[in-house]
Protein backbone atom coordinates (compact mmCIF):
# COMPACT_ATOMS: atom_id res chain seq x y z
CA UNK A 1 0.00 0.00 0.00
CA UNK A 2 2.55 2.29 0.86
CA UNK A 3 4.85 1.32 -1.88
CA UNK A 4 1.55 1.74 -4.24
CA UNK A 5 0.79 4.91 -2.77
CA UNK A 6 4.33 5.90 -2.74
CA UNK A 7 4.08 5.22 -6.33
CA UNK A 8 0.80 6.72 -6.90
CA UNK A 9 2.28 9.86 -5.38
CA UNK A 10 5.19 9.86 -7.35
CA UNK A 11 2.84 9.26 -10.74
CA UNK A 12 0.86 12.56 -9.48
CA UNK A 13 4.33 14.00 -8.81
CA UNK A 14 6.06 12.47 -12.61
CA UNK A 15 2.79 13.77 -13.91
CA UNK A 16 2.61 16.80 -12.38
CA UNK A 17 6.56 17.79 -13.21
CA UNK A 18 6.21 17.79 -16.77
CA UNK A 19 3.64 20.58 -16.52
CA UNK A 20 5.35 22.58 -13.75
CA UNK A 21 8.46 22.50 -15.91
CA UNK A 22 6.71 22.73 -19.25
CA UNK A 23 6.76 26.19 -20.69
CA UNK A 24 3.84 28.68 -21.11
CA UNK A 25 2.92 27.69 -25.03
CA UNK A 26 2.80 23.94 -23.70
CA UNK A 27 0.75 24.58 -20.77
CA UNK A 28 -1.90 26.50 -23.19
CA UNK A 29 -1.58 24.18 -25.75
CA UNK A 30 -2.49 21.46 -23.64
CA UNK A 31 -4.96 23.51 -21.62
CA UNK A 32 -6.45 23.91 -25.37
CA UNK A 33 -6.39 19.97 -25.98
CA UNK A 34 -8.24 19.39 -22.63
CA UNK A 35 -10.84 22.53 -23.58
CA UNK A 36 -11.21 20.28 -26.91
CA UNK A 37 -11.86 17.12 -25.98
CA UNK A 38 -14.20 18.74 -23.29
CA UNK A 39 -15.86 20.61 -26.42
CA UNK A 40 -16.03 17.05 -28.22
CA UNK A 41 -17.83 15.06 -25.66
CA UNK A 42 -20.49 17.58 -25.52
CA UNK A 43 -20.74 18.17 -29.08
CA UNK A 44 -20.61 14.54 -30.05
CA UNK A 45 -22.30 12.32 -26.77
CA UNK A 46 -24.85 11.82 -28.58
CA UNK A 47 -22.65 10.00 -31.53
CA UNK A 48 -20.44 8.54 -28.66
CA UNK A 49 -24.34 7.35 -26.91
CA UNK A 50 -25.45 5.72 -30.24
CA UNK A 51 -21.93 3.99 -30.67
CA UNK A 52 -22.10 2.21 -27.15
CA UNK A 53 -25.75 1.49 -27.48
CA UNK A 54 -24.94 -0.35 -31.23
CA UNK A 55 -21.86 -1.63 -29.39
CA UNK A 56 -24.25 -3.20 -26.88
CA UNK A 57 -26.54 -4.50 -29.50
CA UNK A 58 -23.27 -5.83 -31.56
CA UNK A 59 -22.03 -7.39 -28.52
CA UNK A 60 -25.43 -8.67 -27.09
CA UNK A 61 -25.56 -10.65 -30.37
CA UNK A 62 -21.89 -11.58 -29.68
CA UNK A 63 -22.15 -12.41 -26.36
CA UNK A 64 -24.43 -15.00 -27.86
CA UNK A 65 -22.05 -16.91 -29.45
CA UNK A 66 -18.92 -15.91 -27.97
CA UNK A 67 -17.26 -14.08 -25.19
CA UNK A 68 -13.67 -14.63 -27.08
CA UNK A 69 -14.73 -12.92 -30.54
CA UNK A 70 -16.57 -10.26 -28.54
CA UNK A 71 -13.38 -9.06 -27.17
CA UNK A 72 -11.85 -8.82 -29.98
CA UNK A 73 -14.51 -7.19 -32.07
CA UNK A 74 -14.55 -4.82 -29.43
CA UNK A 75 -11.09 -3.98 -30.09
CA UNK A 76 -11.40 -3.60 -33.83
CA UNK A 77 -14.62 -1.33 -32.89
CA UNK A 78 -12.44 0.77 -31.22
CA UNK A 79 -9.94 1.34 -33.14
CA UNK A 80 -12.64 2.40 -35.87
CA UNK A 81 -12.29 6.49 -35.43
CA UNK A 82 -14.99 7.70 -34.33
CA UNK A 83 -16.24 11.36 -35.51
CA UNK A 84 -15.54 12.89 -32.07
CA UNK A 85 -11.77 11.16 -32.05
CA UNK A 86 -11.23 12.13 -35.86
CA UNK A 87 -12.42 16.32 -34.86
CA UNK A 88 -10.55 15.80 -31.91
CA UNK A 89 -7.58 14.75 -33.55
CA UNK A 90 -7.93 17.58 -36.09
CA UNK A 91 -8.50 20.15 -33.43
CA UNK A 92 -5.09 18.98 -31.73
CA UNK A 93 -3.70 19.00 -35.07
CA UNK A 94 -4.62 22.43 -35.55
CA UNK A 95 -3.20 23.51 -32.21
CA UNK A 96 -0.22 21.36 -32.34
CA UNK A 97 0.55 23.49 -35.97
CA UNK A 98 -1.03 26.89 -34.39
CA UNK A 99 1.66 25.92 -31.85
CA UNK A 100 4.54 24.57 -33.66
CA UNK A 101 4.28 27.65 -36.12
CA UNK A 102 4.40 30.07 -33.14
CA UNK A 103 7.32 27.75 -31.41
CA UNK A 104 9.06 27.87 -35.51
CA UNK A 105 8.33 31.38 -35.42
CA UNK A 106 9.62 31.88 -31.75
CA UNK A 107 12.69 29.70 -32.62
CA UNK A 108 13.02 31.38 -36.03
CA UNK A 109 13.49 34.49 -33.93
CA UNK A 110 15.55 33.48 -32.12
CA UNK A 111 18.12 32.48 -34.77
CA UNK A 112 17.02 35.55 -36.66
CA UNK A 113 18.17 37.41 -34.00
CA UNK A 114 20.94 35.60 -33.64
CA UNK A 115 22.14 36.34 -36.92
CA UNK A 116 21.24 39.89 -36.92
CA UNK A 117 23.50 39.73 -33.90
CA UNK A 118 25.97 37.85 -35.71
CA UNK A 119 25.62 40.50 -38.47
CA UNK A 120 25.85 43.05 -36.48
CA UNK A 121 29.20 41.47 -34.93
CA UNK A 122 30.30 41.38 -38.75
CA UNK A 123 29.26 44.71 -39.70
CA UNK A 124 31.26 45.86 -36.84
CA UNK A 125 33.96 44.01 -37.69
CA UNK A 126 34.28 45.12 -41.19
CA UNK A 127 33.51 48.54 -39.86
CA UNK A 128 36.24 47.99 -38.34
CA UNK A 129 38.35 46.93 -40.79
CA UNK A 130 37.10 49.60 -42.59
CA UNK A 131 38.17 51.85 -40.41
CA UNK A 132 41.53 50.33 -40.13
CA UNK A 133 41.78 49.92 -43.88
CA UNK A 134 40.91 53.67 -43.91
CA UNK A 135 43.89 54.20 -41.76
CA UNK A 136 46.30 52.35 -43.89
CA UNK A 137 45.33 53.72 -46.93
CA UNK A 138 45.39 56.88 -45.68
CA UNK A 139 46.65 58.74 -49.33
CA UNK A 140 49.33 60.80 -47.26
CA UNK A 141 50.55 57.86 -45.83
CA UNK A 142 50.89 55.86 -48.46
CA UNK A 143 52.75 58.21 -50.24
CA UNK A 144 55.21 58.69 -47.16
CA UNK A 145 55.81 55.26 -47.73
CA UNK A 146 56.16 55.01 -51.17
CA UNK A 147 59.17 57.85 -51.16
CA UNK A 148 60.44 55.91 -47.95
CA UNK A 149 60.78 52.66 -49.73
CA UNK A 150 62.16 52.95 -52.98
CA UNK A 151 64.90 54.57 -54.25
CA UNK A 152 63.00 56.89 -56.95
CA UNK A 153 61.09 58.21 -53.62
CA UNK A 154 64.03 59.38 -52.25
CA UNK A 155 66.26 60.34 -54.83
CA UNK A 156 63.13 62.80 -55.90
CA UNK A 157 62.51 63.57 -52.06
CA UNK A 158 66.46 64.89 -52.38
CA UNK A 159 65.77 66.70 -55.78
CA UNK A 160 63.20 68.37 -53.59
CA UNK A 161 65.45 69.44 -51.09
CA UNK A 162 68.33 71.05 -52.86
CA UNK A 163 69.49 72.02 -49.62
CA UNK A 164 69.95 69.43 -47.95
CA UNK A 165 71.57 67.85 -50.42
CA UNK A 166 75.18 68.14 -49.61
CA UNK A 167 74.42 66.77 -46.29
CA UNK A 168 72.90 64.00 -47.12
CA UNK A 169 75.12 62.72 -50.29
CA UNK A 170 77.92 62.89 -47.59
CA UNK A 171 75.68 60.56 -45.28
CA UNK A 172 75.12 58.25 -48.11
CA UNK A 173 78.82 57.95 -48.52
CA UNK A 174 79.08 56.64 -45.11
CA UNK A 175 78.27 53.19 -47.27
CA UNK A 176 81.45 53.26 -48.37
CA UNK A 177 83.39 53.10 -45.08
CA UNK A 178 80.88 50.81 -43.97
CA UNK A 179 81.92 48.61 -47.30
CA UNK A 180 85.35 49.04 -46.42
CA UNK A 181 87.38 46.05 -44.89
CA UNK A 182 90.15 48.29 -43.64
CA UNK A 183 87.95 51.05 -41.62
CA UNK A 184 88.41 50.86 -38.04
CA UNK A 185 85.45 50.48 -35.09
CA UNK A 186 85.09 53.91 -34.99
CA UNK A 187 84.85 55.00 -38.66
CA UNK A 188 82.33 52.30 -38.77
CA UNK A 189 80.59 53.97 -35.72
CA UNK A 190 81.03 56.99 -37.28
CA UNK A 191 79.52 55.82 -40.60
CA UNK A 192 76.73 54.05 -38.56
CA UNK A 193 75.73 57.25 -36.84
CA UNK A 194 75.46 59.45 -39.92
CA UNK A 195 73.13 56.58 -41.54
CA UNK A 196 70.99 56.58 -38.40
CA UNK A 197 70.66 60.55 -38.78
CA UNK A 198 69.81 60.10 -42.26
CA UNK A 199 67.16 57.71 -41.60
CA UNK A 200 65.39 59.85 -39.17
CA UNK A 201 65.50 63.63 -41.82
CA UNK A 202 64.28 61.37 -44.57
CA UNK A 203 61.06 60.08 -42.62
CA UNK A 204 61.15 63.88 -40.90
CA UNK A 205 61.28 65.83 -44.35
CA UNK A 206 58.71 63.72 -45.76
CA UNK A 207 56.88 64.28 -43.12
CA UNK A 208 57.35 68.03 -43.55
CA UNK A 209 56.74 67.67 -47.23
CA UNK A 210 53.14 65.78 -46.52
CA UNK A 211 51.89 68.05 -43.81
CA UNK A 212 53.02 71.60 -46.01
CA UNK A 213 50.88 69.75 -49.63
CA UNK A 214 47.95 68.96 -47.36
CA UNK A 215 48.17 72.91 -46.60
CA UNK A 216 49.95 73.54 -43.33
CA UNK A 217 52.45 76.25 -42.16
CA UNK A 218 55.16 73.67 -41.20
CA UNK A 219 57.81 75.42 -38.90
CA UNK A 220 61.33 75.52 -41.13
CA UNK A 221 63.70 75.60 -38.10
CA UNK A 222 63.57 73.48 -35.13
CA UNK A 223 63.27 75.06 -32.17
CA UNK A 224 63.43 74.04 -27.91
CA UNK A 225 60.34 73.30 -26.47
CA UNK A 226 60.14 72.23 -22.45
CA UNK A 227 59.09 68.75 -21.78
CA UNK A 228 58.59 67.34 -18.29
CA UNK A 229 62.11 66.49 -17.71
CA UNK A 230 64.10 68.84 -19.94
CA UNK A 231 64.06 70.72 -23.49
CA UNK A 232 62.99 68.88 -26.61
CA UNK A 233 62.82 69.97 -30.01
CA UNK A 234 59.60 68.75 -31.72
CA UNK A 235 60.58 67.09 -35.20
CA UNK A 236 57.55 68.85 -36.62
CA UNK A 237 55.62 71.89 -35.49
CA UNK A 238 52.99 72.62 -38.28
CA UNK A 239 50.32 75.43 -38.01
CA UNK A 240 46.91 75.39 -39.57
CA UNK A 241 46.43 79.26 -40.97
CA UNK A 242 43.59 78.30 -43.18
CA UNK A 243 40.30 79.44 -42.37
CA UNK A 244 38.73 75.77 -42.15
CA UNK A 245 40.15 72.53 -40.25
CA UNK A 246 42.30 69.97 -41.77
CA UNK A 247 42.25 66.43 -40.88
CA UNK A 248 45.48 64.12 -41.11
CA UNK A 249 45.88 60.79 -40.16
CA UNK A 250 42.40 60.85 -38.36
CA UNK A 251 43.37 64.10 -36.18
CA UNK A 252 41.40 66.77 -37.18
CA UNK A 253 43.81 70.44 -36.41
CA UNK A 254 41.34 73.44 -36.80
CA UNK A 255 41.74 76.26 -37.75
CA UNK A 256 44.55 78.09 -35.80
CA UNK A 257 45.44 75.25 -34.19
CA UNK A 258 49.00 73.77 -34.21
CA UNK A 259 50.67 69.89 -35.04
CA UNK A 260 53.16 68.76 -33.22
CA UNK A 261 54.81 65.16 -35.18
CA UNK A 262 57.48 63.26 -33.64
CA UNK A 263 58.97 60.62 -35.84
CA UNK A 264 60.76 57.38 -35.12
CA UNK A 265 62.73 55.01 -38.28
CA UNK A 266 64.64 52.64 -36.49
CA UNK A 267 64.46 49.05 -35.27
CA UNK A 268 62.33 47.81 -32.03
CA UNK A 269 65.17 47.73 -29.52
CA UNK A 270 65.98 51.32 -30.75
CA UNK A 271 61.96 52.22 -30.54
CA UNK A 272 61.88 50.36 -27.04
CA UNK A 273 64.54 52.68 -25.77
CA UNK A 274 62.87 55.26 -27.10
CA UNK A 275 59.78 54.90 -25.41
CA UNK A 276 61.48 54.12 -21.99
CA UNK A 277 63.76 57.06 -22.55
CA UNK A 278 62.94 59.79 -24.95
CA UNK A 279 59.33 60.11 -26.34
CA UNK A 280 57.74 60.93 -23.17
CA UNK A 281 59.64 63.98 -22.97
CA UNK A 282 59.29 64.47 -26.25
CA UNK A 283 55.27 63.87 -26.57
CA UNK A 284 54.71 65.94 -23.14
CA UNK A 285 56.17 68.91 -24.68
CA UNK A 286 54.45 68.64 -27.76
CA UNK A 287 52.32 71.81 -28.59
CA UNK A 288 49.04 71.72 -30.12
CA UNK A 289 47.56 68.02 -31.51
CA UNK A 290 50.08 65.76 -30.94
CA UNK A 291 51.60 62.55 -33.23
CA UNK A 292 53.75 59.68 -33.34
CA UNK A 293 54.90 58.52 -36.36
CA UNK A 294 57.06 55.82 -36.22
CA UNK A 295 57.79 52.43 -38.71
CA UNK A 296 56.24 49.55 -38.08
CA UNK A 297 58.99 48.32 -36.13
CA UNK A 298 56.94 49.46 -33.28
CA UNK A 299 54.85 46.65 -33.46
CA UNK A 300 57.71 44.52 -31.77
CA UNK A 301 57.98 47.00 -28.60
CA UNK A 302 56.51 45.53 -25.44
CA UNK A 303 52.64 45.32 -25.75
CA UNK A 304 50.90 48.07 -25.30
CA UNK A 305 53.64 50.16 -24.70
CA UNK A 306 53.55 52.70 -27.20
CA UNK A 307 49.74 53.06 -26.97
CA UNK A 308 50.30 53.77 -22.93
CA UNK A 309 52.99 56.19 -23.94
CA UNK A 310 50.40 58.39 -26.26
CA UNK A 311 47.21 57.58 -24.60
CA UNK A 312 49.22 59.40 -21.38
CA UNK A 313 50.17 62.22 -23.02
CA UNK A 314 47.37 62.67 -25.89
CA UNK A 315 49.30 61.80 -28.98
CA UNK A 316 48.12 60.24 -31.87
CA UNK A 317 50.10 57.09 -32.72
CA UNK A 318 50.52 56.45 -36.41
CA UNK A 319 52.42 53.29 -37.54
CA UNK A 320 53.65 53.56 -40.90
CA UNK A 321 53.18 49.90 -42.93
CA UNK A 322 57.04 50.24 -43.33
CA UNK A 323 60.09 48.57 -41.69
CA UNK A 324 63.47 50.01 -40.62
CA UNK A 325 64.81 47.67 -43.39
CA UNK A 326 62.79 48.74 -46.20
CA UNK A 327 63.82 52.26 -45.63
CA UNK A 328 67.21 51.31 -44.90
CA UNK A 329 67.42 48.67 -48.22
CA UNK A 330 66.28 51.69 -50.22
CA UNK A 331 68.98 53.82 -49.12
CA UNK A 332 71.03 50.90 -50.11
CA UNK A 333 70.15 51.48 -53.83
CA UNK A 334 70.17 55.18 -53.77
CA UNK A 335 73.94 54.59 -52.16
CA UNK A 336 74.68 52.38 -55.38
CA UNK A 337 73.99 54.81 -58.33
CA UNK B 1 80.86 60.87 -31.33
CA UNK B 2 80.46 61.49 -27.74
CA UNK B 3 83.81 61.17 -25.22
CA UNK B 4 83.64 58.77 -22.43
CA UNK B 5 85.61 57.84 -19.42
CA UNK B 6 85.95 54.96 -17.72
CA UNK B 7 88.40 53.83 -14.51
CA UNK B 8 87.99 50.06 -14.49
CA UNK B 9 90.35 48.89 -17.07
CA UNK B 10 88.36 45.37 -17.30
CA UNK B 11 85.35 47.29 -18.07
CA UNK B 12 87.56 49.60 -20.48
CA UNK B 13 88.12 45.87 -22.43
CA UNK B 14 84.93 44.52 -22.42
CA UNK B 15 83.36 48.15 -24.14
CA UNK B 16 86.43 47.32 -26.57
CA UNK B 17 85.25 43.95 -27.40
CA UNK B 18 81.79 45.36 -27.70
CA UNK B 19 83.16 47.90 -30.21
CA UNK B 20 84.25 45.44 -32.44
CA UNK B 21 81.28 43.46 -32.35
CA UNK B 22 79.28 46.29 -33.20
CA UNK B 23 81.62 47.79 -35.67
CA UNK B 24 80.99 43.76 -38.04
CA UNK B 25 77.64 43.61 -37.13
CA UNK B 26 77.53 47.26 -38.89
CA UNK B 27 79.35 45.60 -41.67
CA UNK B 28 76.77 42.91 -42.60
CA UNK B 29 74.08 45.46 -41.88
CA UNK B 30 74.99 47.83 -44.62
CA UNK B 31 77.08 45.31 -46.96
CA UNK B 32 77.01 46.12 -50.28
CA UNK B 33 78.21 41.77 -51.08
CA UNK B 34 76.20 40.46 -49.21
CA UNK B 35 72.68 41.76 -50.51
CA UNK B 36 70.27 39.06 -49.97
CA UNK B 37 70.41 39.11 -45.67
CA UNK B 38 66.71 39.01 -44.41
CA UNK B 39 64.96 41.51 -42.85
CA UNK B 40 64.51 39.46 -39.94
CA UNK B 41 68.41 39.67 -39.90
CA UNK B 42 68.85 43.07 -40.44
CA UNK B 43 66.16 43.44 -37.34
CA UNK B 44 68.43 41.11 -35.09
CA UNK B 45 71.77 43.21 -36.29
CA UNK B 46 70.34 46.50 -35.27
CA UNK B 47 68.87 44.72 -31.94
CA UNK B 48 72.81 43.80 -31.44
CA UNK B 49 73.91 47.41 -32.29
CA UNK B 50 71.00 49.07 -30.48
CA UNK B 51 71.93 46.38 -26.93
CA UNK B 52 75.99 47.26 -27.56
CA UNK B 53 75.30 51.27 -27.62
CA UNK B 54 73.03 50.83 -24.36
CA UNK B 55 75.91 48.47 -22.71
CA UNK B 56 78.57 50.53 -23.35
CA UNK B 57 77.06 53.80 -22.65
CA UNK B 58 76.14 52.04 -19.20
CA UNK B 59 79.66 50.55 -18.77
CA UNK B 60 81.22 53.62 -19.25
CA UNK B 61 81.40 56.01 -15.87
CA UNK B 62 81.02 59.45 -17.32
CA UNK B 63 80.54 61.56 -20.59
CA UNK B 64 82.98 63.94 -21.01
CA UNK B 65 82.62 65.69 -24.16
CA UNK B 66 81.12 65.70 -27.58
CA UNK B 67 83.17 66.55 -30.41
CA UNK B 68 81.79 68.57 -33.06
CA UNK B 69 81.73 67.92 -37.09
CA UNK B 70 84.93 69.10 -37.95
CA UNK B 71 86.81 67.64 -34.91
CA UNK B 72 85.58 64.17 -35.57
CA UNK B 73 86.37 64.35 -39.33
CA UNK B 74 90.40 65.56 -38.17
CA UNK B 75 90.49 62.25 -35.73
CA UNK B 76 88.89 60.37 -38.89
CA UNK B 77 92.05 61.83 -40.79
CA UNK B 78 94.35 60.48 -38.26
CA UNK B 79 93.16 57.48 -37.71
CA UNK B 80 93.43 56.69 -41.55
CA UNK B 81 96.93 57.86 -41.70
CA UNK B 82 98.57 56.66 -38.41
CA UNK B 83 98.79 53.32 -37.56
CA UNK B 84 98.73 54.21 -33.42
CA UNK B 85 96.34 56.52 -33.56
CA UNK B 86 93.92 53.56 -35.71
CA UNK B 87 95.08 51.38 -32.54
CA UNK B 88 93.97 53.47 -30.07
CA UNK B 89 91.26 56.19 -31.05
CA UNK B 90 90.53 53.81 -34.29
CA UNK B 91 89.48 50.81 -31.76
CA UNK B 92 87.24 53.22 -29.93
CA UNK B 93 89.42 52.65 -26.50
CA UNK B 94 92.16 54.68 -25.15
CA UNK B 95 93.76 52.31 -21.99
CA UNK B 96 95.29 54.81 -19.78
CA UNK B 97 99.17 54.59 -18.98
CA UNK B 98 101.75 53.88 -21.76
CA UNK B 99 98.77 54.02 -24.47
CA UNK B 100 98.00 57.37 -23.50
CA UNK B 101 101.10 58.80 -23.00
CA UNK B 102 102.35 57.70 -26.34
CA UNK B 103 98.70 58.98 -27.93
CA UNK B 104 98.99 62.62 -26.16
CA UNK B 105 102.57 63.06 -27.84
CA UNK B 106 100.66 62.05 -31.22
CA UNK B 107 98.13 64.56 -31.13
CA UNK B 108 99.65 67.47 -28.87
CA UNK B 109 99.00 70.73 -30.77
CA UNK B 110 96.01 69.78 -33.00
CA UNK B 111 93.45 72.15 -32.04
CA UNK B 112 90.93 69.80 -32.95
CA UNK B 113 91.62 67.51 -31.15
CA UNK B 114 91.80 69.25 -27.95
CA UNK B 115 89.25 67.53 -26.25
CA UNK B 116 90.30 63.80 -26.72
CA UNK B 117 93.59 65.18 -25.20
CA UNK B 118 92.11 66.45 -22.11
CA UNK B 119 90.24 63.46 -21.37
CA UNK B 120 93.04 61.14 -22.26
CA UNK B 121 95.29 63.40 -20.19
CA UNK B 122 92.93 63.00 -17.10
CA UNK B 123 94.33 59.39 -16.08
CA UNK B 124 91.06 57.63 -17.00
CA UNK B 125 90.40 55.20 -20.18
CA UNK B 126 88.65 56.95 -22.76
CA UNK B 127 86.28 55.93 -25.11
CA UNK B 128 85.00 57.53 -27.91
CA UNK B 129 81.56 56.42 -29.47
Amino acid sequence: MIEGGSSKNSETKNSDNPESKSSVPEKVYQELAEAAKKLNDLLFKGDAREKEKSDNETGDKKNSKNDAPERDEKKEISKVPSTSDILSKSISELMKRIFSDDIAERKGNASESKENDNKDAGQNERKDSKESEVEKKDPILEEIEKILTTPEGIKALIERHPEKAELWKSQLEALDTLNDPEASPSEIRSAQAKLSILKGQLLETTMKDALSDAGFDVEAQQRVVEGESGGTRPDVIAKNNTDHPIEVFGVEVKSGETLSVECKCGGSAYMTNELNNHIPNQLSGQEGKKILVTTSDIKDTPAGAADAVCRQYGARLVVLDVSVADVENAIKEVAKS
Amino acid sequence: MNIYTVSDDKKARDIMQLLRLNAECARLHWSRTITDVPNDVISSLNTIEQYIETKVIGLCDSKMNSLGDEEERQMLDMIKKDPFIKDTLGVGVVMRGNQANELIKKIKGKNQLSKIQAAVESGMNVVIF
